[in-house]
């Protein structure tokens, strides 16, 4: 077992995208990213240089996923707790996942033994990171949900003050998570009543009918009246047409000219 | 106009300068001014962002501020409740004018107006999308000039 893979997916490169860099067959590379194959020493430093990391550090088994506490414990992540080792501990079996909850440190190996310097390091990082989320004071909830749960709030028909009775308190005084579930709930109940999520009906841009008129307009032979901008007028008989522009034979003059629709205001049919 | 449009033109006026091109200058990155450019709902809410943008294009702040609030699909959403009741609307232009009428239909680039007023009678105009600076809704058609002569008249005579 190595961390190619995990190293690899950390990186955004795709197997073909590694083996180009590292100038290495995609069929060994496919062996070694799945741990079938043992990677020589002369693949290995081909593979650190081109995913810019020491060759321990792809050696080296991978690291546990860190876990939040507020995730359930999955029904083989439970199931693994009962194959447990002796120490009773938050450890981490040999095959590198987490085997049970950690009470107060949050989801985090306790146990690095015999791992590689460099994994006790990002592991020991993980800890402290893990510690300071556990002792600091719940976040407070975002102006995006206070949003949402008024816009909720608004398709099933109840208003603030029976938001707030239902909850205990204002929705101010929610917690990030409390707000999060809140809103689940909300939602839940929106769908249940069969009723849409969306507050409103989202209205679309109509289809374009610019280019329908002016199809109109040359098969008529109008003339047609141009504000630009700049304040500049122009009329004359349409002569084209595209997304872009439109062509006109100048009434005055009979030259032909092209106008650019970003640089006009409005223009109108000439009647008569 | 929209804080999106005004962006654009801004670009244009500043002699078609690049979003790579204000990111190295800024710090802004062309992620965000490519959100603002192409984004249809209210986009640019980081006043600092903005701040510094408005520093780099030699306006002031609270233009761009104020393009903010007048974005795209708020344009789209009164454009379709304006054709839907058939009230009419004022638009006020870039240029300084306005025009008072009633949404014929409406697409992603034009406006179809019909204008409203005694002398531009069964005039439609194809108004530029990007040519509107902001709108509001009319209570009343605008008066006629006869009717304005009359006002004047009638006060000058108080």
């Amino acid at each position: 077992m190595n961390s190619l893979k995990i190293i690899r997916e950390r990186k955004k490169l795709s197997l073909s995208q590694l083996a180009a860099k590292a100038s290495i067959p995609i069929h060994l590379l496919v062996e070694y990213d799945e741990g079938r194959k043992p990677i020589p020493q002369s693949h290995l430093r081909m593979l650190a240089k081109a995913l810019w990391v020491t060759a321990e550090e792809i050696e080296a088994a991978p690291l546990p996923p860190v876990r939040r506490p507020s995730e359930p414990v999955s029904k083989p992540a439970a199931e693994m707790e009962l194959a447990r080792g002796p120490s009773g501990g938050t450890g981490v079996p040999s095959g590198g996942l987490v085997t049970s909850p950690a009470p107060a440190g949050g989801w985090l190996p306790s146990s690095t033994e015999g791992a590689t310097p460099e994994v006790r390091e990002r592991s020991r990082t993980a800890e402290s990171k893990a510690k300071a989320r556990s002792s600091a004071p719940p976040s407070l909830i975002t102006d995006g949900q206070v949003n949402e749960i008024g816009r909720l709030g608004g398709i099933l028909g109840i208003d603030e003050n029976a938001i707030a009775a239902r909850l205990g308190k204002p929705p101010v005084e929610l917690s990030r998570m409390e707000a999060r579930q809140f809103i689940g709930l909300l939602r839940r109940e929106i769908v249940d009543k069969g009723l849409s999520l969306r507050s409103q009906k989202s209205i679309r841009e109509s289809p374009d009918f610019e280019p329908r008129f002016l199809e109109e307009q040359l098969r008529e032979a109008s003339t047609l009246a141009f504000t630009m901008f700049d304040g500049q007028k122009f009329s004359g008989v349409i002569s084209g047409f595209d997304p872009y522009t439109i062509t006109i034979k100048d009434s005055n003059t009979g030259e032909e000219i092209v106008l650019r629709k970003l640089a006009m205001m409005y223009y109108k049919k000439v009647k008569g | 106009m929209s804080l999106s449009d005004y962006t654009k033109l801004l670009r244009a006026l500043h002699g078609g300068v690049t979003p790579l091109e204000i990111q190295e200058a800024t710090g802004i990155s062309c992620a965000v001014i490519g959100e603002i450019e192409t984004k249809y709902r209210r986009v640019g809410d980081d006043d600092a962002m903005l701040s510094t943008l408005a520093t780099y294009f030699g306006v002031p702040l609270d233009e761009l501020q104020r393009h903010r609030e007048w974005y795209r699909k708020r344009l789209t959403a009164f454009l379709a409740e304006a054709r839907s009741n058939g009230k009419p609307i004022r638009l006020f232009l870039t240029n300084g004018e306005q025009l008072v009428g009633v949404v014929v239909n409406a697409d992603k680039m034009v406006i179809r107006l019909r204008l409203l007023s005694k002398d531009a009678e069964d005039v439609e105009l194809m108004v530029q999308r990007h040519a509107v600076d902001h709108w509001e809704p009319v209570s009343s058609p605008e008066p006629s000039l006869e009717q304005v002569e009359a006002a004047i008249l009638h006060d000058s005579n108080v």
